[in-house]
């Protein structure tokens, strides 16, 4: 354990991703620490989706390495790629539940797959998630039956299942009323609270960058690279270039507004 | 090693997008249309080595469900065969009918010149067991199943539900395809055995009504002339064809675009493809069994 | 909720395994499973158009299947293996034997019955030139059994020539010795001949004598019956006195006899007969020659003429058999 805390939970080193031969982003150097709420912005098409796949294993980058508690992701074969991903919870933009399985069935698959729990005990882990995200009783339900945030909530108590070290979020607020978006943000850090989940969130919404974030980094289309780094209350304050004060600003104003 | 591949072939889509743009086809020049042939058969090649590796992949991922036949989702299998197989039957029985009856016509019509009536007990008989019955069932299934299995799995590529399960562990194939391909590989053997037999009844029909053949004369020659072997060649052949348009119906959709207009094509595709490969096999199959 | 409907699946996959089991119970799978006996046979012709495969038929009675065809290099001879059903043949209602036992005697009867003319033969099954082999009995002076070595190891039916193949061998065969007939010569020799003969008869002396012959002839009857009148009972007595007359008139008889012979001068005239016979019996026997050329001939026709009566009644009785053969084997797509 004393290990784990010198060690970052997730560093990148050099990393360049791309889809075929068109280079997306080049060169990328962070690292995430433990119980850290790390946010990752940038405008439309500037890969950060992208960057999130590759963090989370799916995509191979064509260039650097990408360490997860010290091991890299990238050279992992199979089984040691699983082994990895069994630390980690990913709740993508959609949900992404798996719609032929009821809610319950979602949550209860991991369990299955990786725990030796009886099927009573695994009722029971899921009912505890389900209440976690405030969805109880959903647990019959099928994915199509709910409303796009209680989706979302749903996939939230599926990443949860195997209380992983780190959850990735991939655009969470995203078709999300105000008010729900604003519940998942709190759930976010009081989770990060009780558990010490490490959280990497990819997002352009700027209430939750400013209501969360410990750290953010920003990516930019035409630089392919980190255009900055730091708290984003003090990024605004500190003189940043222009393209980050715009994304920055815009939101200021239309706050500024109310 | 299932990741990689599904996810590199997504990457290739994204550039060949990229390339494609730049080709205009309103200007009669030769240049584009050599780079067309030669974008054509990069793309065929291409194909070919993604066929190759999901045969591959499925053949492991077979390996391991019959190694551990309890971690295969029989609940899945089981939804399929039903699907699949169960639902496909009136269709399939139809369509082998019809098949039998106009296939038994048009004999009768030539053979009745000759004075050789019967023969179109031999002709339906042997043309319904050894190719007929197989391919049109691998027909239907590659427009019901095949076109389904790509849509299902293209769905769930835009949905993320395949980013979801490589993250929660789980392999696509072993997870998304077996279940689909042993159904089919179970069930259209058996509904091959329903059309082969609605076929040859087909062709009866015409025999005995049209040509006035007894039903006993016209039953004694196809039992003659079809023997055990025909009709199991054909149940084999049913059985590769199935492995066939399984395998292509998923990979279509494992290399469907992000999109919902992807889906559509997934499954169009799936459904050309899986035809076209049926008869290749078929092809390749008459040969061999006509050798040994 | 993916869940199948487990009932109609169970229906659907129950309904299909008992139709295949059906199905290849109706196509005769356990044939593969009923005991067999091989034997071979050696044909001394093409066997174009048969097949692995093709029907064993014995009188029409499809027995088995042709199992292998190969050539003898030894002699060029094609030998075809065989193979028919046990159960397609009955010995004599022994089902309950072993098999053993029944191909024993399946064996020891076919020996007999090849002695009795038992032959293979090939035979079409139709225009498109598809053959089978006929097992069928054949008179064993006309087809006597082949002078070939039979294979080692197997039993062997001999083989006769197909009816097609002798019909034409015969016909040719005939007509070849046909032309080789001299017509002209023979004619020329029966002309003379006839003339010699003619020119014999016409002798005056031998007219004459064949007249004088006839004259003694009656005179002899004449005497005989005389001879019977005098052996009466009542005469017996003179009987003797009688005797000694009638020695002396047949001596006198006979010195005349005699004398008319010598008048005659028969040896001139034999010694010209004999002449004229030695022509004769020369041309007989030249003509003995070209008749038993002629004989064998016509026995070649003959032999023709049955196969072809054979065609014809075989076309009499089953016309559409011209199509489509005797009887069909399995036509392979």
């Amino acid at each position: 354990m004393d290990e784990n805390k010198t060690v970052p939970m997730i560093q990148a080193k050099d990393l360049t991703v791309g889809y075929g031969d068109v280079v997306v982003l080049e060169n990328l150097n962070f690292s995430i620490e433990r119980g850290e709420v790390f946010v990752i912005i940038g405008g439309s098409g500037c890969g950060k989706s992208t960057i999130l796949k590759h963090l989370i294993g799916l995509y191979e980058p064509m260039k650097g390495d990408i360490l997860i508690k010290g091991e890299s992701i990238v050279k992992a074969d199979w089984e040691e790629k699983r082994r990895l991903m069994k630390s980690f919870g990913v709740l993508y933009q959609a949900g992404a539940l798996f719609s032929a399985l009821t809610i319950a069935e979602n949550i209860a698959l991991p369990m299955e797959e990786y725990t030796k729990y009886s099927e009573k005990e695994i009722m029971q882990h899921v009912n505890e998630k389900l209440k976690l995200v405030g969805l109880q009783g959903a647990g019959p339900k099928m994915p199509s039956e709910l409303s796009g945030g209680m989706k979302k909530r749903a996939a939230l108590a599926r990443a949860m299942a195997l209380d992983p070290e780190i959850l990735f979020f991939d655009e969470p607020s995203t078709s999300l009323d105000p008010v729900t978006a604003a519940m998942l943000d709190r759930l976010i850090l009081d989770l990060r609270d009780r558990l010490g989940t490490t959280m990497v969130i990819v997002t352009h919404d700027l209430d939750s960058i400013y209501a969360i974030s410990d750290r953010v980094i920003m990516l930019d289309k035409e630089a392919k690279t980190i255009v900055a780094r730091g708290k984003p209350s003090e990024l605004r304050k500190s003189n940043p270039p222009p393209a980050v004060k715009e994304f920055l600003e815009r939101a200021g104003l239309s706050r500024k507004m109310d | 090693m299932s990741i990689s591949l599904f996810m590199s072939e997504n990457k290739d889509k994204v550039g060949e997008n990229g390339a494609s743009g730049k080709f205009e086809l309103h200007e009669p020049q030769i240049r584009p249309a050599v780079e067309y042939v030669g974008e054509t058969s990069i793309h065929l090649w291409k194909d070919s080595i993604n066929i190759l590796a999901i045969i591959g992949e499925i053949a492991e991922a077979v390996w391991y469900a019959m190694k551990n036949p309890r971690k295969v989702r029989w609940r899945e299998t089981l939804y399929y065969m039903d699907v699949c197989g169960a639902d496909a039957l009136p269709i399939s029985c139809m369509i082998c009918f019809l098949m039998g009856l106009i296939l038994g016509f048009q004999a009768s019509l030539q053979m009745h010149k000759f004075g050789t009536d019967l023969y179109v007990a031999d002709l339906v008989g042997l043309s319904v067991v050894k190719e007929l019955g197989p391919m049109m069932v691998a027909m239907i299934c590659a427009g019901r199943a095949g076109s389904a299995f790509a849509a299902e799995i293209s769905t769930m590529k835009v949905s993320e539900e395949i980013d979801a399960m490589v993250t929660m562990g789980f392999q696509p194939s072993r997870f998304l395809i077996i279940p689909k391909l042993l159904a089919l590989v179970m069930v259209m053997p058996v509904l091959t055995i329903f059309g082969n037999v609605v076929g040859i009844i087909g062709g009866m029909t015409v025999g005995v009504y049209s040509l006035g053949i007894p039903i006993i004369t016209y039953f004694n020659r196809t039992a003659l002339i079809v023997t055990p072997r025909f009709f199991t060649e054909g149940l084999i052949k049913s059985a590769v064809f199935a492995v066939l348009i399984a395998a292509v119906g998923c990979l279509r959709g494992f290399e469907a675009k992000n999109d919902t207009h992807g889906v559509g094509a997934a499954a169009t595709s799936a459904v050309v493809s899986g035809i076209f490969l049926v008869i290749i096999a078929d092809t390749l199959m008459t040969y061999l069994f006509s050798r040994f | 909720m993916i869940e199948a409907n487990k009932y109609k699946l169970g229906l659907f996959v129950i309904s299909g395994i008992s139709l295949l089991i059906l199905v290849l119970f109706l196509l005769g799978i356990a044939d593969a499973f009923k005991p067999t006996v091989e034997f071979v046979t050696l044909f001394d012709e093409s066997v174009q158009g048969l097949e692995i495969g093709a029907p064993i038929k014995f009188r029409g009675v499809t027995i088995g299947k042709v199992s292998n065809i190969t050539v003898r290099p030894s002699d060029n001879l094609v030998r075809v293996d065989m193979e028919a059903e046990l159960s397609a043949i009955d010995v004599g209602g022994q089902e309950k034997l072993s098999v053993i036992t029944r191909k024993a005697e399946f064996f020891y009867k076919m020996e007999k019955e090849v002695e009795k003319g038992l032959r293979c033969r090939l035979d079409l099954a139709g225009i498109t030139g598809m053959k089978y082999v006929e097992m069928n009995y054949f008179d064993p002076v006309k087809c006597p059994m082949p002078d070939v070595i039979p294979p080692k190891g197997v039993r062997y039916i001999p083989a006769t020539p197909s009816f097609l193949r002798g019909l034409s061998s015969n016909i040719t065969t005939a007509l070849a010795r046909v032309a080789n007939i001299n017509f002209d010569e023979i004619s020329t020799e029966l002309v003379s001949s006839l003339k010699s003969i003619n020119a014999v008869f016409k002798d005056p002396k031998v007219n004459g004598l064949i007249q004088k012959m006839d004259t003694i002839t009656t005179q002899l009857e004449i005497t005989s019956v005389n001879i019977n009148k005098v052996m009466t009972e009542s005469n017996l007595k003179e009987i003797s006195d009688e005797v000694k007359k009638s020695l002396n008139s047949i001596n006198e008889l006979s010195k005349n006899l005699q004398k008319q012979v010598e008048e005659a001068k028969l040896a001139e005239t034999t010694a010209s007969a004999r002449g004229t016979l030695d022509d004769t019996k020369q041309a007989v026997k030249s003509f003995s020659e070209v008749s038993a050329e002629l004989s064998d001939t016509l026995k070649k026709l003959d032999e023709a003429l049955d196969s072809f009566t054979e065609l014809v009644n075989n076309i009499d009785e089953d016309p559409s058999s011209v199509f489509r053969g005797k009887q069909t084997k399995p036509t392979e797509f």
